[in-house]
């Protein structure tokens, strides 16, 4: 019997030390008839990390970053090529059992579903895969029926159904097992606006009700800023960022946005003689960035020459810190 | 038990899948009848101009040649569709994730992922023609033999669904195997001859390299002659050490899987 290790601290409910994954390509060259080309590619390097029972944590790093490898190695799918990590006291790819019935993966690229048959012919399926006694099974499948609003879509075939109908199915799916981890590989992609606001509201009441530990990966900032409160930016496989977003905007982006909407040439005239400097003109609003101390006296005086409905105070755009992140590495 | 249960379960969703293609389940049996047909017409040209193939009459050889095919059958029924998926597609597009995360044996959940109960329909019609050519033969068999036979056709059986296994293992290391998965139903026409017509070569190819032909061969002999100790001791061991290897290769192997990026 497998010996599971206990995380170290028990609220650690997974940890990972200096995971690295190298990809090996193999190719043959007739120039060199007589060896294989080998290219490298280093996904991931070095990850640390830890993270508390019941987090949401959101994953965020461009195409290519390492995002999904990273959940892959801690799901099982995949063993890195070098570094440790635990889940719930579990070395994931040693796929213990007891593991693999705590925790799902959701990879809103592909389906585990059958394609051609209704969603509860495939529920009844994984049933028996996690061994969930019927009572819990009915509960579940009721409870998230509710929630994801998909009564009609149980016997629906998986194949006449459109993308976000087929994305509410897959999470249910992975939820009847009542997992503790669940990794989230892009679960909005390419959904719509209702769909997305469907599938967020659903994960939310997991964490907040079953006290569920994600780990969500999405290039779809609202995604993450609706869900998580502590962000991990990995780019070409580093982590480059660790904290909450709060922290990261202030960090990466001091300053405040104040945007005003100028409705004739007397105003832009007025914008243009403001006394701050950072200011611009972007399709006929005004645009001033403002570091937090100086904001007073600039929203006084921007207050005193325009009229109260037509200003915007808000933070940076989070999407234009992380991309300025991206840039950086 | 379990895998019982989802084998069960998988089998009873491939019925709704095929029972909602209109004429499917016809064309297939219709394909399975013509295939007997001809093989059976094939047979009788042959015994028009020997009396025995290697010292067996015309019902032995389509006794062995029924059974071969219900050996096929049930393969195709049960495993052969979900290892060929693996050697096809599921390492390359990356669906062999979700093998991997279930708390199942990934080769056994592979294997009877994609069921196809067509084939278990042929799989009866051959068993069927298998016990019309015994009765045919006249011989009379005994309950040994019989126990013997069925009790050997499971090892024949495993021995078949190992070298299946075999042909889509490279599937993990060179992402998509392509036809290789086709090597094992061509080499299965081998089956349904008796061994005698073979020369050396053949026999220790057929028999300890690749031994498709033992899987059958043996039952068969078993059912109609005296059982030949060192003969069942030998299928029996293959067999065993066939599984062992497969299982080890199986998840040596999967060690490596590197799945498909998203």
């Amino acid at each position: 019997m497998k010996k599971v290790i206990r995380a170290r601290r028990v609220d650690m409910i997974i940890e990972s030390k200096k995971i690295s994954k190298k990809y090996v390509k193999t190719s043959y060259n007739i120039k060199r008839p007589f060896r294989l080309e080998r290219e490298e590619k280093m996904a991931v390097s070095n990850l640390d990390l830890e993270i508390e029972k019941g987090e949401f944590v959101g994953f965020l790093g461009s195409n290519g970053a390492g995002k999904t490898t990273f959940l892959k190695i801690l799901s099982g799918i995949m063993h890195p090529s070098s570094g440790t990590a635990r889940v719930m006291g579990y070395v994931p790819w040693e796929r213990d059992y007891n593991y693999l019935r705590q925790m799902a993966i959701v990879m809103g690229q592909k389906n585990q579903l059958w394609w051609d048959l209704p969603a509860i012919d495939s529920y009844n399926l994984l049933q028996a895969i996690y061994e969930i006694p019927d009572a819990r099974y009915k509960k579940n499948l009721d409870m998230m029926v509710e929630v994801l609003d998909m009564k009609e879509l149980l016997v629906k075939r998986l194949r006449n159904m459109s993308l976000g109908e087929r994305m509410k199915c897959e999470l249910a799916a992975s939820f009847l097992h009542d997992p503790k981890v669940v990794f989230l590989d892009e679960p909005t992609i390419g959904l719509d606006i209702v769909s997305s606001r469907s599938i967020r509201t659903f994960l939310r009441l997991m964490n907040e009700e079953k006290k569920c530990t994600f780990i969500l990966t999405s290039h779809y900032i609202g995604d993450i800023e609706e869900l998580c409160k502590r962000v991990i930016i990995i780019t070409k496989g580093e982590k480059v960022y660790d904290g909450t977003l709060a922290s990261l905007k202030a960090k990466y982006a001091p300053n405040k946005r104040i945007e005003i909407f100028l409705q004739n040439l007397d105003e832009k005239k007025a914008f243009a003689h403001l006394s701050v400097r950072d200011k611009k003109i972007e399709n006929g609003r005004g645009i001033i960035y403002a570091d937090k101390s100086a904001l007073g006296e600039i929203a006084k005086e921007v207050f005193s020459r325009f009229s109260l409905e037509n200003i915007i105070i808000s933070d940076a755009d989070t999407e234009e810190i992380i991309r300025k992140i991206f840039g950086q590495k | 038990m379990k895998l019982l249960k989802i084998i069960k379960i998988l089998m009873r969703n491939a019925i709704i899948r095929d029972s909602k293609v209109v004429g499917f389940v016809t064309v297939s049996i219709l394909q399975e009848i013509a295939s007997i047909v001809v093989n059976i017409t094939f047979f009788n040209v042959i015994f028009a101009n020997i009396s025995s193939l290697a010292g067996w009459s015309f019902y032995q050889v389509l006794f062995l040649y029924a059974f071969s095919k219900t050996i096929t059958s049930l393969s195709f029924a049960f495993t052969r569709a979900g290892l060929k998926d693996l050697g096809e597609h599921m390492i390359k597009f990356g669906d062999y994730d979700f093998h991997l995360i279930k708390p199942v044996d990934t080769m056994a959940l592979v294997s009877f992922s994609r069921p196809r109960p067509t084939s278990l329909i042929a799989a009866v019609f051959y068993a069927s023609l298998a016990v019309y050519s015994v009765i045919k033969t006249g011989i009379y068999i005994g309950g040994v033999n019989i126990i013997w036979f069925l009790f050997l056709t499971i090892f024949g059986f495993i021995i078949f669904y190992c070298l299946e296994v075999l042909t889509v293992i490279p599937a993990f290391k060179l992402i998509r195997v392509w036809s290789l998965p086709e090597i094992v139903p061509k080499m299965a026409e081998f089956m349904r001859y008796p061994i005698g017509i073979f020369t050396l070569p053949f026999k220790i190819f057929l028999f300890g390299v690749f031994p498709i032909l033992a899987a059958s061969y043996i039952p068969a002999q078993v059912l109609f002659y005296p059982p030949q100790t060192s003969k069942i001791l030998y299928l029996v061991a293959i067999a065993i050490i066939f599984f062992i290897i497969v299982r080890k290769l199986w998840k040596f192997f999967e060690k490596g899987y590197s799945s498909a990026s998203s």
